[in-house]
């Protein structure tokens, strides 16, 4: 499982982005969003893109902010169309 | 550069904006404003919204969306600007200013539910501006500040005097931020927050243009928004979110009908699409119902393509550089003009003092020193612009109101002048309100304007900057100022004290905390601290008071803190600096040009005045120096509040700049020398401190009438 941090934004994004191109896979990458305090478009689009190539994603313990920031831009479905428990 | 750096800049900015509002709200209330400075007002407050916004301080944005909403009315001529507006506006602009502090982590949000519902008052009320009666109570206990602007957004779109007349179509904004809207530490979620708390919600978010991972560069920008807006707000409210993003988002609104670039996807184009046909049909059906709300709605086009207001105002450029860079610049400027005294001199021990060269290396050296100087040098407006806010503080808790005048404001003043000049500013003004001027009922029994008047000016007078604050109060009690320090043993009971060394004792460490401040008519809280910070500055204090009059404090302080104009003279064998701001003249005198005084004391006949010779020789202890005036030279020099005086030396060896250092931060402090500088020759030379030795000839010579020398 990988942790998204608390600060997502386009710095996060970059950091992230080798990481996960390597974990992406046949099956569901699952994506710890339990400790996301901020969210921003690069990290959302990052996502997006993730959950559309090869398994996709699976979102896990979303946190409050994490499920606010997807209901605003709308991409609660996109992204979170396998959310874990 | 991060985005603290950016923000940085944003609080910079907002300084500058609330100065702005400031100066523009002084001026509505004298009266003398016109429509470019409500514009002006309106582009500050709106400037600091903008950034607000970005950078997501939600209560300032909030507190300012109230703010500007009035002040756009009173742009547009549809609330009239009365005094009592004024007044409310200034108070917003405290309240602004406090939201801007706790923005920058100092303090906490101001609790401004009540002047906001003020605010909205004076905005839908007009005129009648009954606000302060009938105020609606603060909404209970909001839980955030955009509670508050829901609120108050509610209220406006609430249907208020008339009937209420059918709530116009909502309408559709397209949002698609490019590259560039991620990277200047700007966020495109942040914008969507704003729409949001506008009443808006996200329709549809256009992910057409995202690319597989592989593909994914994350710094492009690859989403697209379709936001459905209430009809009740106006587009360029809209627009105003973006107004700081320049080109880094496209916009578009429906019924353009002009979907921003690369929403190609068929899905959300069509349902793009079907919105707009259905209001495309019920556009104007909802005009033929209702005229005025659709004339109430901007026109379309107008609104896409008008430019957003300019954010900064006049178009002066400017570079920001951090302090240290600038400090180390003006230290090697005076290491310069040290090196190049050195080079004049060893070419005069060559017989080349005269060459070409070297004037030019001079006035390049001068140049240089002038420019570095400048960059430190700004206008005294900025503490005096701090002054109305405290004025009206100190109103509302004395009761006393004061009128402000000021003059020379644009003076300029060394930077560390001018940040170590607000603390003891602060401490006279209300001094002056606290102390000096009477409450109302005691100055109409006086026959004195109720209001009273507190004069601020600067100027710049004989290379110092001389600073008053003059009130028109009662003026210094000195009987009571002198009998206080009598009982508390500062003065001896039989001392014989002028009027002027009575002001002074105001000053006096303990004089004031032991006074009963409230009883006694002078004034007391902190003066000897005021006396301490403005002689570490390099200045002096001097009081002029007239009971029944009023109050001035001139406070003379240096231009600059570092680089001075010369006159090196020989004394004996020492060299001496004579400051050249305090230098009228120089001359040899005849021997009918000089009387005796006393038995040791010379006067100087210098056209019918007499002034005081002072034998600097004698004052420095050098070996050999001339005694009898008329075998040196007399330098005549000028003091602000001391007179004149010449001082006796042997001879004028040059005339040139010298960086000034200081003497107590290598020995101790000496009255008579202001410091020391390093001539041309590596030696040290004493700089006379030309004030103080006029200051004691003065005092040994005044007793004695003029009329008995001559």
């Amino acid at each position: 499982m990988i942790a998204l941090p608390p600060i997502c934004d386009r710095s996060a994004a970059s950091a992230l982005y080798p990481e996960i191109a390597e974990a992406l896979g046949p099956s569901p990458l699952a994506l710890d969003a339990s400790k996301v305090e901020r969210i921003g478009q690069a990290m959302l689009q990052l996502l997006v893109s993730a959950s559309r190539t090869e398994g996709g994603i699976a979102i896990h313990q979303p946190s409050a902010t994490f499920t606010a920031a997807l209901a605003l831009t709308r991409l609660d479905h996109v992204v979170m169309e396998e959310v874990a428990a | 550069m991060t985005e603290d750096d950016i923000q940085q800049i944003f609080f910079v900015e907002c300084e500058e904006a609330l100065e702005a509002t400031e100066t523009g709200l002084a001026a509505c209330r004298e009266g003398t404003h016109d429509g470019e400075t409500i514009n002006a007002i309106f582009r500050a407050v709106h400037s600091i919204k903008g950034g607000a916004g970005a950078f997501g301080h939600t209560a300032l944005a909030a507190y300012t969306h109230g703010f500007e909403n009035l002040l756009g009315e009173i742009r547009e001529g549809k609330v009239p600007l009365e005094p009592v507006l004024v007044d409310l506006l200034l108070l917003a602009l405290d309240c602004l200013r406090d939201h801007v502090e706790a923005a920058r982590g100092r303090g906490n949000p101001p609790d401004d539910a009540d002047l906001l519902a003020r605010l909205e008052a004076a905005q839908a009320g007009g005129s009648g501006l009954a606000a302060e009666v009938a105020a609606p109570a603060p909404p209970p206990a909001p839980a955030s500040a955009f509670d508050d602007l829901d609120s108050l957004l509610d209220e406006l779109s609430a249907p208020a005097p008339a009937p209420a007349p059918p709530a116009p179509e909502s309408w559709l904004v397209h949002i698609r931020p490019h590259a560039g809207a991620m990277t200047k530490g700007s966020e495109p979620l942040l914008w969507l927050r704003e729409l949001t708390d506008l009443g808006g919600t996200c329709e549809l978010c256009d992910i057409s243009a995202v690319p597989t991972f592989e593909r994914l560069a994350v710094e492009e920008g690859y989403l697209g928004w379709t936001f459905r807006m209430p009809g009740d707000v106006a587009r360029e409210s809209v627009a105003e979110i973006f107004d700081f993003v320049g080109d880094e988002v496209a916009l578009a609104y429906e019924p353009d009908a002009m979907p921003p670039p690369r929403v190609a996807a068929p899905v959300p184009a069509a349902a793009a699409r079907a919105i707009s046909a259905t209001t495309d049909v019920s556009q104007p059906a909802a005009a033929s119902v209702d005229p005025a709300a659709s004339a109430a709605a901007p026109p379309p086009v107008a609104a896409a393509t008008a430019a957003p207001p300019p954010a900064g105002g006049a178009a002066t450029q400017s570079v920001r550089i951090d302090l240290k860079k600038l400090d180390m610049l003006i230290d090697g400027v005076g290491e310069l003009v040290i090196a190049q005294a050195m080079l004049a001199q060893r070419l005069t021990n060559e017989n080349l003092a005269h060459i070409e060269e070297l004037a030019l290396i001079d006035g390049l050296v001068r140049d240089i020193q002038e420019h570095a100087m400048a960059f430190r040098a700004q206008p005294i407006s900025s503490v005096f612009g701090r002054v109305p806010r405290l004025l009206r503080e100190l109103g509302t808790s004395t009761g006393k109101h004061v009128k402000l005048e000021v003059a020379g404001e644009t003076t300029e003043l060394d930077k560390t002048v001018i940040e170590r000049l607000s603390e003891p500013m602060t401490h006279l003004i209300r001094n002056a309100v606290d102390h000096g001027i009477e409450p109302p009922e005691e100055r109409r029994a006086a026959g004195k304007d109720p209001e009273g008047t507190l004069t601020l000016s600067a100027e710049q007078k004989a290379g110092r900057i001389i600073i008053r604050i003059a009130d028109d109060g009662r003026g210094i009690d000195r009987e009571r100022v002198l009998a206080k320090a009598i009982a508390n043993g500062l003065v001896a009971p039989e001392a014989q004290l002028t009027d002027d060394d009575i002001n002074q004792l105001i000053f006096a460490p303990g004089f004031s905390t032991a006074a009963t401040v409230s009883n006694i008519s002078g004034r007391g809280v902190g003066m000897d601290v005021v006396k301490q910070n403005v002689k570490e500055l390099g200045g002096r204090i001097t009081i002029e008071s007239v009971p029944g009059k009023g109050t001035t404090f001139a406070l003379a302080l240096p231009l600059t803190l570092a680089i001075s104009d010369g006159m090196i003279v020989q004394v004996g064998d020492q060299s001496l600096v004579i400051p050249l701001t305090h230098v009228i003249e120089s001359l040899r005198p005849t021997p009918a040009d000089v009387k005796g005084m006393g038995t040791r004391a010379q006067m100087l006949n210098a056209r019918g005045t007499f002034v005081p010779i002072v034998p600097l020789g004698v004052m420095t202890g050098a070996n050999d120096a001339v005694c009898n005036p008329c075998e040196g030279v007399l330098v005549l020099v000028e003091t602000e509040g001391h007179g004149r005086a010449a001082l006796l030396v042997d001879a004028i060896a040059d005339q040139r700049q010298f960086v000034i250092k200081a003497l107590d931060a290598h020995y101790r402090q000496i009255d008579s020398v202001a410091g020391a500088t390093i001539l041309g020759n590596g030696k040290v030379a004493l700089i006379v401190d030309v004030d103080f030795i006029a200051s004691s000839a003065a005092r040994n010579h005044t007793a004695v009438p003029l009329a008995a020398a001559a």
